[in-house]
């Protein structure tokens, strides 16, 4: 194992070496200058190489001193590389965690495809910066030795290492004092970092999926032109975790927008929120693994609720409270735009009952109640909207109960379903998935190109340093040709 | 025997070669500058041979002295 100590000994002797060469070739009794014209050179490179190693010390110290004014600070530069991979590797386990949740169903196409190439550059990017690191401490470590390395190699005789001895030289110079200001010069011209903020065991967990969920009755289909909020929960131990609310509209919940998404990992419940009441819907629980089918291309899950028997455009609403009242037929009548006629045949066991509910601009008359007896239950308030709540009851459970109502409404104002959506990724996950590839471009910028430019910058100087260093400096000897 | 032993003895060799090739080339001048053959160009080989020669023991004195006085220097400095 050579020291500095070595080198800068070896430089010296092969310096002297070299300087006697040239003196013996200018000696020789050859008249003939192609061969005479390597005795001033000799001489010439040995008292180039001669005065660096006299001044090797003086060399050093203006090295260090100029990476001072320079404000290099290798501390600095560790504590840098140390922060960027340790942010990388979160990035990129919360990247693995993205790529995972959304290959777990056909939404890979979204999303996953892209996502695969960028781990892998975060990978990439990983390694650039271990190499940067490492490359750091090398040159932290081993710049003297370097240096007396090059100027051993520029002492040989008959320039037989001068153009690697003089790329040594500049190298180490040039990056010791260089590599430092990588920190400065990568964040002060970049854009201010951002991050992907999210726990990527949540991710893991839970999944994502971009399905379109269908809402219905199985009774009669609620107009197009309805909308009514759908809650998404998960049953906790204590009580249900809500982790999403979207509203239907036109009997679609487009849960497919980047923001939305559901679980595709765990099971969920779906409730249709309509007048103040929240509703199971079927499947109960939904399970992403069966429940999700590819209909014309996309994602969807087909929920109903089977306790709504019939609703329409102005909220007017017909449920049984529980399943255990069975419908024997239902038949609807449209009389005009707002007005209905509801003819409604159960069987009902004791205690439960069919409740309607109707806004205040829709006038309800039950026309007629065989088998059955009504009450009102007061009033209801939802959204916005106020109405009045009629529960109807079997007087025989063994018969056959018969209603028919009568519906009279006006157009009704929507209820206000804004600032109601909860969206599952973006609320509940946490992330916006709108700003990863923003994020992405970003970290790659800073944290990617913005190192391997400077690299290049610095490698550019050397290389001027070093054809500076091996070329004639030193003026003319005489010889005769 | 290591690399810097090697360069050394090396050196002390090339040395003595080179304060032989000094007579030898100065000899070769004279003779060639004093020869009775009246061709100007052998002359002027002569002259040049003698001329080299000359720079050639400059330099060799030049480099004895200084690299002797440097590391006399040095040793000095360095105890």
């Amino acid at each position: 194992m050579f020291s500095t100590d070595d080198f800068i000994q070896l430089a010296f002797y092969l310096s002297f070496l070299t300087y006697y060469l040239g003196t013996l070739i200018y000696a020789l009794p050859i008249p003939i200058y192609s061969l005479k014209r390597w005795g001033p050179n000799l001489i010439k490179d040995s008292i180039l190489t001669f005065t660096l190693l006299v001044s090797i010390d003086f060399i050093k110290n203006g090295i260090i001193e100029t990476a001072n004014i320079m404000g290099s600070n290798w501390e600095g530069f560790y504590s840098w590389t140390d922060t960027t991979l340790d942010f990388l590797g979160q990035q990129r386990l919360l990247l693995i965690a993205y790529y995972t949740a959304f290959k777990a169903l056909k939404s890979l196409i979204l999303y996953g495809d892209l996502l695969g190439p960028v781990i892998r550059l975060i990978s990439y990017n990983m390694i650039t910066i271990s190499f940067i690191r490492i490359s750091g401490y090398f040159f932290q470590s081993y710049w003297f030795i370097l240096i007396a390395m090059g100027i051993m190699l520029i002492s040989m005789p008959f320039r037989i290492g001068r153009s690697a001895g003089a790329w040594l030289i500049a190298l180490s110079v040039v990056f010791y004092i260089g590599l430092p200001l990588l920190p400065a010069f990568a964040q002060s011209l970049a854009p201010p970092m951002s991050q992907i903020s999210t726990h990527p065991n949540n991710l893991l967990n839970w999944g994502i999926s971009y399905p379109v969920v269908e809402t219905g009755f199985p009774y009669a289909q609620p107009p197009n032109n309805t909308s009514f909020p759908v809650e998404f929960k998960v049953r906790e131990e204590a009580g249900d975790t809500l982790i999403a609310r979207y509203v239907s509209d036109a009997g679609y919940v487009d849960a497919s927008l980047a923001e939305r998404g559901l679980p595709s990992n765990k099971e969920f419940f779906v409730y249709y929120i309509i007048d103040g009441i929240s509703f199971p819907a079927e499947p109960y629980p939904v399970d992403p693994n069966s429940d999700y089918t590819i209909k014309e291309s996309r994602i969807t899950l087909e929920t109903f609720s089977p306790f709504i028997l019939w609703m329409n455009s102005n909220y007017a609403l017909l449920y049984r409270d529980s399943m255990k009242i069975q419908v024997d037929s239902i038949s609807v009548r449209k009389t005009s735009t707002y007005n209905y006629i509801v003819s409604l045949q159960f069987h009902a066991p004791n205690q439960t009952y069919i409740e309607l509910r109707a806004p205040d601009n829709t006038q309800v008359n039950i026309i007629s109640c065989d088998n059955c007896n009504f009450f009102s239950n007061g009033k209801w308030r939802w959204l916005g909207l106020t109405g009045t709540s009629i529960r109807i009851l079997t007087t025989n459970q063994a018969k056959t109960s018969n209603v028919i109502i009568q519906f009279e409404g006006r157009e009704t104002e929507t209820p206000d379903f804004s600032k109601l959506e909860y969206y599952y990724v973006k609320d509940f996950l946490g992330v916006t998935t709108d700003s990863i590839y923003f994020i992405i471009s970003n970290i790659f910028f800073q944290l990617m190109f913005m190192p391997i430019l400077y690299l290049a910058i610095l490698t550019l100087i050397a290389r001027q340093l070093a054809r500076l260093l091996g070329s004639r400096v030193f003026p003319y000897i005489p010889i005769r040709g | 025997m290591d690399a810097v032993q090697f360069i050394q003895d090396l050196t002390t060799k090339v040395t003595t070669i080179a304060w032989s090739l000094f007579i030898l080339t100065w000899s070769i001048g004279w003779t060639l500058k004093g020869s009775p053959i009246p061709f100007a160009k052998l002359k002027r080989a002569g002259d040049s041979l003698i001329e080299d020669s000359i720079w050639a023991s400059f330099w060799l004195a030049m480099g004895t002295t200084v690299f002797t006085l440097v590391s006399y220097v040095v040793r000095s400095v360095t105890g």
